[in-house]
Order: structure tokens, then sequence, then C-alpha cells
């Protein structure tokens, strides 16, 4: 049994003219232990996929469409509410925010919010559920942790807000950590510090861990796999290592080239013309195809499957069909004629 | 900001004076004066212009201003003819009554204000919350007077005999006459009774407007990233929404609060007449209207204080519920 399972997850949101199919049939499989990314642009839909684990689509508008399936441990979370939902929020699947400046509450100081999660969680007393609170404050990193306790979100840096939010995402002890873009709002000196933070405490939790960001650099720095997510849909998934060597999707290519790292700011930073579409009208036929480069006749017609693919070989030639490397990509550049949808 | 509030509350203190200064002019000028209180059936002139040397109106504006400043800088609030007595216990015969009625419909008006205003963000865009914002909108903009009456005709004993309701308060005064006599469990009902139609009437005006106010901050609130983080925890909605919620949406209630605060003093005067309820409203129009100026100086000027401490408390209530406001002292 996985740690979660993501199946046919299709998560719409009700506007006043079409749908937003934010996502749209994805599937994501995440072992114990297994730190997974998830990489795509604004708009891809990633937000919204790690909300709908949880339950926390925005009031009214989103909605899990039938069909999909998201399991924690074997247990179904799609239409879970109540007691059970709550144990597992913060308990079992904890989660950390893009914005550290707008996810932690003005009004009570980081201790309290803190001590509030652990208290939740946990069967500690409060003198000893205050003592777990620094510890966990000490834990990720943030010094003098008795004086800091006190103080409220508007006095701490963005990285220490952030280092708050992941002591609050790790006092239920969960065995999953959803981080949604946990260091976008930080500059590069501290999303370095943050991502090494996330990286020992989910060895030394052995922990799952969903990191989701829309740099192929950050996720690659930290996750054992990667998915790409394009229009709500997977375009191309595997492990790090391969898909930072050979990515076969042009859109994968596409964001290595838009990437900038440190060991390669000699290349130059070729970013992707155009943007997402809205979620209200994709594209027919391949959602990526009025970007796509390497654009042909059949992908303004018909949409690709996400096939088992090898790696690529040539400029444009590919060969496909054949499971390599525990590798999908959605691709026609990849699937001959059986490969249709 | 404590400080700035300070200097602000002592800058408050001319402003006061010259109001009561202002006011003390413009009733002085309007034609008629105190001295009408003594007018009897066949008085003569003479009399009555002796009367009036007696209570100094006869002396120039100037020196009247300036007597009644001097002795009003002394803390001296002057003598109501009126009233046969000294201004300061006329009023504070007054005070009592008002800050018993306003106190309590202030009370009520914010908790039941604020429990619908919540209930609304909450339910946002149900059949109950456009229910409640009918009903809220209607107290709102109600004129106070007319809803006193139409308390009074729905609660009022007649109301009960002709439509056999099971109750009926009394519609005006504070005691039933002849209530000292009775035992002190008794009248202290009796009082109780009295309160209920005036106080249903100021919390009903007042929680109305509240209500409306709660309603769109919390609407607000709801909405942003660490409501959504307190879910993400596994708190119970009661407590994202009254914890997490209702201390971040009652910060800018507390300028409504700083609004109403001076009804504490001044009742509301429609309201108070309505109900011939013997507290600082009623007592000003009164007074008014018999040009006893030591008493309408005073209440002006007493009133002015309540604007302006219920400013001073709004300031510090500010701190007290927003810690980025205290802590930016300084
Ligand atoms: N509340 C909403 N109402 C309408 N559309 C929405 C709402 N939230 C998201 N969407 C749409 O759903 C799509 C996916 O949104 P999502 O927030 O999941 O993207 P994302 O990949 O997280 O982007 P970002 O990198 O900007 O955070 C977008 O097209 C967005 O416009
Ligand atoms: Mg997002």
């Amino acid at each position: 049994m996985s740690l979660l399972e993501i199946q046919k997850l299709r998560t719409h949101i009700r506007t006043a003219g079409d749908d937003a199919r934010a996502v749209d049939g994805v599937d994501l499989l995440l072992e114990e232990g297994e730190s997974v990314g998830l990489v795509g642009e604004s708009g891809s839909g990633k937000t919204l996929l790690a909300l709908s684990i949880l339950g926390l689509l925005p009031e009214g508008g989103g909605a899990i469409l039938p069909g999909s399936s998201i399991r924690f441990r074997g247990e179904e979370l799609v239409g879970m509410g109540g007691k059970r939902l709550r144990e597992i929020r913060g308990g079992e699947v904890a989660m950390i925010f893009q914005e550290p400046m707008t996810s932690l509450n003005p009004v009570f100081s980081v201790g309290n919010q803190i001590l509030e999660a652990v208290e939740l969680h946990r069967p500690l007393n409060r003198d000893a559920a205050k003592e777990e609170m620094l510890r966990l404050l000490g834990e990720v990193g943030i010094p003098d942790p008795e004086a800091r306790a006190g103080d409220y979100p508007h006095q701490l840096s963005g990285g220490m807000r952030q280092r708050a939010m992941i002591a609050m995402a790790l006092a239920g002890e969960p065995s999953l950590l959803l981080a949604d873009e946990p260091t976008t709002a930080l500059d590069v000196t501290v999303e370095a510090q943050i991502l090494q933070l996330l990286k020992r405490v989910q060895a030394r939790m052995g922990m799952g861990l969903l990191l989701i960001s829309h740099d192929l650099n950050v996720v690659s720095r930290v996750c054992d796999r990667i998915l790409i997510l394009y229009g709500g849909k997977v375009v191309e998934a595997g492990p790090t290592q391969k898909i930072l060597d050979a990515p076969i999707h042009p859109y994968t290519r596409g964001l290595m080239g838009s990437r900038l790292s440190f060991d390669d700011r000699r290349r130059t930073l070729r970013p992707i013309p155009g943007e997402v579409p809205e979620a209200t009208d994709w594209p027919r036929g391949c959602r990526f195809h009025p970007r796509c480069p390497e654009v042909m006749d059949r992908c303004r017609r018909e949409e690709p499957r996400l096939l088992p693919g090898t790696e690529r070989k040539g400029a444009v030639e590919v060969q496909g069909g054949a499971p390599g490397g525990g590798r999908d990509v959605r691709c026609w550049l990849l699937a001959g004629e059986e490969g249709g949808a | 900001m404590l400080s700035f509030s300070l200097r602000r509350t002592l800058l408050a203190i001319p402003l006061l004076l010259g109001v009561a200064t202002l006011v003390f002019f413009v009733l002085s000028l309007a034609p008629g004066d105190a001295a009408s209180i003594y007018l009897r059936p066949g008085m003569t002139p003479e009399t009555l212009e002796h009367i009036r040397r007696s209570m100094g109106l006869d002396d120039p504006l100037l020196i009247r201003y300036g007597r009644w400043l001097l002795a009003f800088l002394q803390g001296d609030f002057g003598y109501s003819h009126f009233y046969q007595m000294p201004v300061r216990d006329r009023i504070l015969a007054a005070l009592p009554n008002t800050l018993i009625l306003a106190s309590g419909a202030l009370f009520f008006a914010f908790l039941i204000g604020i429990l619908v205003g919540v209930l609304q963000a909450v339910k946002e865009g149900s059949f109950l919350d456009s229910v409640l914002s009918g009903v809220t909108l209607f107290f709102y903009s109600m004129p106070s007077f007319w809803l006193a009456l139409m308390l009074i005709l729905f609660f009022s004993l007649s109301a009960m005999k002709l439509w056999n309701w099971p109750f009926s308060f009394p519609v005006s005064g504070i005691q039933s006459p002849g209530a000292d006599l009775l035992a002190p469990w008794d009248q202290f009902r009796d009082r109780i009774h009295h309160l209920v139609l005036p106080t249903l009437t100021l919390t009903l005006i007042l929680a109305g407007g509240v209500a409306r106010y709660v309603r769109t901050s919390m609407l607000d609130v709801i909405r942003q990233d660490y409501i959504r983080t307190a879910r993400a925890k596994g708190l119970p909605e009661t407590r994202v929404i009254m914890k997490h919620g209702l201390r971040n949406g009652l910060i800018p209630v507390v300028t409504l609060f700083g609004v109403y605060f001076p009804f504490l003093l001044s009742g509301t005067v429609l309201i108070e007449y309505v109900f011939a309820w013997p507290g600082m409203g009623q007592l000003m129009v009164e007074s008014i209207l018999r040009k006893d100026l030591p008493v309408v100086l005073a209440g002006t000027f007493l009133f002015g204080g309540m604007v302006v401490l219920g400013n001073l408390l709004a300031d510090l209530l500010y701190g007290v519920v927003d810690p980025r406001i205290r802590q930016s002292d300084g």
C-alpha cells in the first residue's frame, strides 16, 4: 500500500462561464518516505491538486469530480469529512503554503500557533506541549526559541516565518508533508536554507514529501521523482536524474531552458514563449500545442495519452512504446500510430 | 501609539471648550431666556425685570460669558433655575438612568450584532444570509422613534388585551407609580420591566449596524490564507471561525465601538423622549427648550468629552486586538 495514491483526480472550479478544469485527470503515487516533486508554470493546477488532497478547496467554487480517488494509506480522502478528516489534517498529512507572509495569523504569536497544532494532535499535557513547541522552533533552526515563541508573524523575516510554518506542520508528526512552493516568496540564499531544512527533517522523520514548485531546479535538489504538470495534466514523469539528463516532452525541455542555476549560469535563459491558457478554455488536442516548438498537425487535433517512454534519441526522432526507467510522457513525438487516445 | 492618542486627547479639551462657547453664544442670542421660568400670570414687567437682574441675565453678553467660563474652568457647572438645584446634581440624577439603558443596549447590540454578522459571513449567499441582511438593513435604516412607537404598539398593555399576548411591558418611565413601597425584589423586577422596551429599541437599532459591519469584515477575513492554514492544521470549524477568524474580524469593529460609545452618556434623545425615560437625552432636550443654559453647556461639554473618550478607547482597543499596532509604539 502506497502512502499516497491519487487516481484520475479531476478538480474543477465553477466560474460564471465554463468550469475551470484546473486539475484534469492526474495520477500520482508517493511511497512511504519518498519525495516527489510537482513542477509546472503558474496556472498549471499545482496548488489546487495539493488542496484537493486535504479537502481545502475554496468554498463554494471548487469541486472534486466523481471518479477521482485520493487514497492515503488506503483510506479514501475524497468526500471524507468530520473528525477523521481533522485527525488527518495536520496529524498525518500536513501542508505548508506559498506565502509565509499571509499564511500565519497576524494576531497570534507564532508560539501560540505552533502550540495549538501540538495540543491538537499530540497527547501531551500543557507543559510538555510547550516544551515540544520550543523544541520544534529549535529543530527548524529558529535561534533563541524561548524569545521568538512570543513574537508575532510581522516581527519575523520571511525566512523565519516559513521556518515557523514548517515547525507548525511538523507539530503533528505527519507522515506526509505537502509543501506548496515553500520558497517562492524567499530570496535565493534563504531558499537554499529552507530546502536544506526540508530535506533534513524529511530524512529524520521518514516523511513522505510532495514538493511543489514552478522551478525545476528547486525540486531536483530535493526530490527522488518528478512530475511535470501542464494544463492540469501530467505531461512527463520519472526519476529526477533521468528527467534532468534527458527530458523528453518539449515542455520539460522548455522548463530546463528557462531554468537558471548556479552551475549553468553560462547558459542563456530561454523562457517558453506565451503563457499557460486559462483553465476555462484549454486548446483542443494537446494542451501545450500553441506554445510547442515541435508542434505537428496531429497535436492540434488529438490529445496524446500518457505513455511509458524511453530516452530521447536525436533531435526529433523518438522511440515510443517500450517501458523504460519508469518514465511516462504525454506527447505525439513519442508515440507511434498506436499511441492515440 | 499611546503618546499619540494622549496628545490627541489633550488637544481635544480646548476644542470642547470652543464648542461649549459656541453653544453659549448661539443660545444667548436666541430670543427669550431662563427668567421666563419664573413667569406667573399677572406678573408685572418690573417684577420680571427684577428677577432677570437677580439672575445676572441683564449683564452684557461678554461679562456673562466670562463669568460662566471662569466658574466652568474651576469645575463649577452653575445653577439650574428650572430644576432649582446645582447643574452637577441634576446631571448626576439623570446620568445613572441613561447609563443603565445605554450600557445594556450597547452590550446586547454588540453581542447580537457580532453573532449575526459572523453567522451571515459563514453562510454567505444562503437563504438565511439574505433574510438576515434584510432584517439588519430594516433596523439599521429605521428611525429610532418610529421603532419605539411600533414596539409600544405591539407590547403595551392594550396590545396584550387586544391580541391576548401572554405578556406586556410598561411604556414609560423607569418605574411604576408607587414602586417605592414594593419589596426590594419586586421593585427590582419592576425596574427591569421598564427597561425592556427602551433597551430593545436601542439594541435593535445599533445591532443592525454592528451586524452589517461584522459581516463585511468577516467575509474579508475568512478568505485569508491564515484561515486555510487553520483548517489545514485540523482545527474544528468553530475554532477556525471563532478563534482565528473573529479575532481578526473584530479589529475594524473597534472603530464602531468608539463611535457608539458616547451613547453611554447621551443616550438617544428620541428614544428617551418617547419612553419618558428621565435620562440625559431627555434632560438636554428640556433644558434647551427652557433655555436652561448652564445645563445645556455642561451637557454639551460632557457629550463632546465622551466622543473624545470613545476615540481614545478605540485607539487603546486597537492596540489590544492587533499586535501590529501594539508594537509600533513610539
Ligand atoms: N478560486 C478560483 N476561481 C477560479 N479559478 C481558479 C481559482 N483558483 C484557481 N483557479 C484556476 O485554476 C488554475 C490552476 O490554479 P492553481 O492555483 O492550482 O495553479 P498553480 O499551478 O498553483 O499556480 P501558481 O504557480 O500561480 O501558484 C488556474 O487557471 C487558475 O486560474
Ligand atoms: Mg499555486
